[in-house]
């Protein structure tokens, strides 16, 4: 058989087990699922439960071509619709990808579209059903839910709602639980990334029994804010969970770990604010990521310790809030390369205890601010063997954090540029470098290197950047104490300079010069750096620039013998022809002052304009 | 990657080794030909596997007739660079998202390898992975059509993808109805 007549032989089992009558916008909308055409359904659920015919699981997903006079008419304006003539099940999966609203919404499209979302695997995310305004109507949003469940045949990727509708609607939650479109249900998620504890914890209820129907087929479950009673808890096993998260969620010590090794193929871990439990061991073959947030809880037993005993496999350890001091032993996890915190909302206190890692660790992310509230803490950690050959650190700012500019910050514990020989990747952040230090720092394998709320003397940022011989790209944000960079790096590809609010006694950043930066492609800098004059003097690769404004105090740009004052140029001796990309934001859109500008960049390929006013 | 090569050397390569060859040769509606990691192959186009186990593949070009010399020249590349990819150690580092699933979300060089494809080209390469039955590509590129329509009205979707309105405005007002909840906030 030649490869032409097997594929054709192929199309041809493909459109019989599709069958899909031709779509039709009159159709009736209160049919039964069963006129629909579940084509996706049926490979589907042919692929999940294994019931396929055994030579064709592969092909079950093949997708049929779309039915011919589906084709999208060419419109009269010439291109033609290439989307409508793809098959239902492509259609479906795209149409899968999108918001639970969004997606429904494709059928408004053009009749073609009329039935594909009913085709598509169903994603019921209830957030994104929450609409914009204030309190949350959550009668209308369950009965949304409701009709949703009702109106799709299934099959269901992804179930989220809220918690709260357990307490307020526990009768409609297991109702939809119990739907048939949830069948073979992949995703379950009661909302974790949200925290809406609303009962008091000795009176979280338990799911509804219907939560444990999916146990053999999901892959990602979040539970959140009830409680697993032991009982419960052991008849469950998670063949196939790769994901599982437990927010807010009351179980006892035994039940917690008999969980966990119900899910023999678990990848990643998270224990957000849950509680019951004092100690959590965990010796997990498969388990790459673990995260953990302690809270506090009065008259219930807390999490404090978590012991690592044995887990070949994991890579990440990562605390999300510790109130606590969270006593963390790892006894075995030779792949460990990421430590570090994801915030630290309301300071965190995780002593690392009887730290015994093996294997280099690669990142450490800690929020800047511990260096000012928990300096020997942070001291501590960076002293730890497990950081031995670091290659990314990165102080970084939580996002309340980063408006606050401390004025007089401390200098970074000592302990930090013990990784100068190793570091990749820095982010310094909310700190003061002080003079001698970046003299007499090296830092050879530096590609990356951000400055964030620093304070440091032109004469330390000079050295700093100089001493970085390999960097590549350079971010500058908030920081002060210097009022001139001078730019001559031969390896430097990108600058970042971002935004500028430091208005204090000390020098402020007000003139960016590129000498020589034979290798500079990307200048980039926010619209509000008030004032900055920058001057480019040879960077002949230079190709995207941006972002010239006009308002404020109009900063000012001087290419080689062209200047520009604000969006203005001032002197047009030569036109620069090495940008291909612009951005430039005006307050008040002009389109004249927009030709003006486009005329001293001749070679411009994209521009991007803001504009604050049309 | 195109090899393009005359008929005489694809011969050639033939006698060379018949049986333990490691690339595949792949022929499209246009005559010209391309050359693929077997291994790569077999592991991305359930088709292309089908075909290898089966021995129906053609020395001299096995013949792709539904596919373009541009898309399948998409095709080989997509197998290509997937062959040489290593899991990237960004994926490592960064702090990753606990709550979403893991396994359908397009990697870097995915992404840069549909974005810079014209909206043809991408249309002709989904259509190619599917004849294929590539789930991978499949995947990546129907990524790329829901992040072209996402955030847009129906009007702009019409728009972006040429699509003809054909619903009456009573039809289109019965569907509204129905979907009342989809369009609550507009």
């Amino acid at each position: 058989m030649s490869p032409a007549h097997r594929l054709a032989a192929l199309s041809a089992r493909g459109r019989h087990r599709g069958g899909a009558p031709l779509p039709c916008a009159k159709r009736s909308r209160r049919e039964s699922p069963e006129a629909n055409p579940p084509q996706l359904a049926a490979a589907e659920s042919g692929e999940l439960s294994g019931s396929g015919k055994p030579f064709e699981p592969e092909q079950s997903r093949f997708r049929e071509p779309a039915p011919p006079g589906a084709e999208g008419d060419e419109s009269g304006d010439g291109a033609p619709d290439r989307i409508s003539g793809l098959p239902d099940a492509i259609l479906g999966e795209v149409v899968s990808l999108l918001s639970t609203k969004e997606a429904a919404r494709t059928q408004v499209v053009a009749s073609r579209w009329r039935h594909v979302w009913r085709g598509a695997p169903l994603v019921l995310d209830a957030t994104d059903l929450e609409g914009k305004g204030w309190p949350v109507n959550e009668q209308a949003l369950a009965g949304a839910v409701s009709r949703i469940l009702s109106a799709h045949p299934g099959p269901c990727r992804r179930f989220c709602v809220q918690p709260y509708h357990l307490y307020d609607r526990r009768a409609t939650v297991d109702a939809w639980l119990r739907s048939p479109a949830l069948e073979n249900l992949k995703e379950l998620d009661f909302c974790g990334r949200r925290r809406y504890l609303r009962c008091p914890v000795n009176q979280l209820a338990p799911p509804p029994a219907s939560t444990f129907r999916f146990c053999a087929t999901l892959h990602v479950a979040t539970f959140s804010n009830f409680q697993l009673l032991d009982g419960t808890v052991e008849a469950l096993q998670f063949p196939k969970l790769t994901h599982l998260a437990l927010v807010e969620v009351r179980i006892t010590e035994g039940s917690l770990h008999n969980m966990i090794s119900s899910c023999p193929v678990l990848e990643c871990l998270l224990l957000d604010g849950s509680f019951g439990f004092e100690c959590l061991r965990v010796s997990c073959r498969r388990l790459q990521s673990i995260a953990v947030g302690v809270d506090l809880y009065f008259n219930e037993p807390m999490f404090r310790k978590l012991v690592i005993v044995d887990a070949p496999c994991l890579e990440r350890l990562l605390y999300l809030r510790d109130r606590m001091g969270l006593l963390v032993s790892v006894i075995s996890a030779p792949k460990l390369v990421t430590l570090g915190c994801l915030s630290d909302w309301r300071g965190s206190e995780t002593v690392f205890g009887t730290t015994a890692i093996k294997g280099p660790g690669r990142c450490f992310r800690v929020p800047a601010q511990l260096i000012h509230r928990v300096p020997d803490t942070m001291d501590a950690w960076l002293r730890s063997p497990a950081l031995d050959n670091l290659q990314e650190i990165d102080f970084y700012h939580t996002s309340f954090e980063a408006r606050v500019v401390v004025q007089d910050p401390l200098p970074p514990p000592a302990s930090v540029f013990r990784f100068s020989g190793s570091l990749r990747v820095a982010t310094i952040g909310k700190c003061h470098i002080l003079d001698g230090l970046a003299e007499t720092l090296r830092f050879p394998e530096l590609a990356h290197l951000g400055i964030e709320s620093v304070r440091i003397s032109e004469a330390a940022l000079q050295s700093l950047i100089s001493s970085c011989a390999a960097l590549e790209c350079l971010f500058l944000n908030k920081s002060f104490g210097f009022s001139c960079l001078w730019i001559n790096s031969s390896c430097l590809r990108s600058i970042g300079l971002g935004y500028e609010h430091y208005r204090g006694p000390l020098p402020w950043f007000k003139e960016l010069i590129i000498e020589d930066a034979p290798r500079l492609e990307k200048l980039l800098y926010a619209e509000s750096i008030a004032g900055l004059n920058l001057s480019v003097i040879s960077a002949p690769k230079l190709a995207t620039l941006g972002c010239l404004s006009n308002f404020g105090i109009s900063s000012r740009v001087l290419f080689g013998d062209t200047a520009f004052q604000g969006l203005r140029a001032e002197s047009l001796m030569t036109v620069v022809r090495n940008v291909k990309i612009l951005a430039v934001n005006l307050r008040v859109f002009d389109l004249d002052k927009v030709i003006d500008l486009m005329k001293c960049f001749p070679c411009l390929e994209k521009l991007y304009v803001k504009v604050q006013i049309l | 990657m195109e090899v393009d090569k005359g008929k005489g050397e694809a011969e050639e390569t033939r006698k060379v080794a018949e049986a333990d060859r490691d690339t595949v040769t792949l022929k499209s509606s246009d005559g010209k030909l391309f050359e693929v990691s077997k291994e790569a192959a077999a592991r991305l186009s359930t088709v292309l596997a089908g075909m290898i186990a089966g021995g129906s593949i053609d020395d001299n070009g096995t013949d792709l007739k539904q596919i373009g010399s541009e898309a399948l020249e998409n095709v080989v590349d997509y197998c290509n660079k997937h062959a040489n990819s290593i899991p990237s150690a960004a994926l490592i580092s960064s702090s990753i998202s606990f709550n979403t699933a893991p396994f359908k979300e397009p990697e870097e060089w995915e992404r840069k390898f549909v974005d810079r494809l014209s909206h043809d080209a991408l249309f002709d390469l989904v259509e190619a992975a599917n004849f294929l039955g590539m789930e991978r590509l499949l995947d990546v590129t129907c990524h790329k059509i829901s992040e072209m329509m996402k955030g847009k009205s129906p009007d702009q979707i019409r728009e972006v993808f040429n699509i003809k309105n054909d619903y009456t405005k009573e039809e289109l007002e019965e569907i509204r109805q129905e979907l009342a909840w989809a369009f609550y906030d507009d």
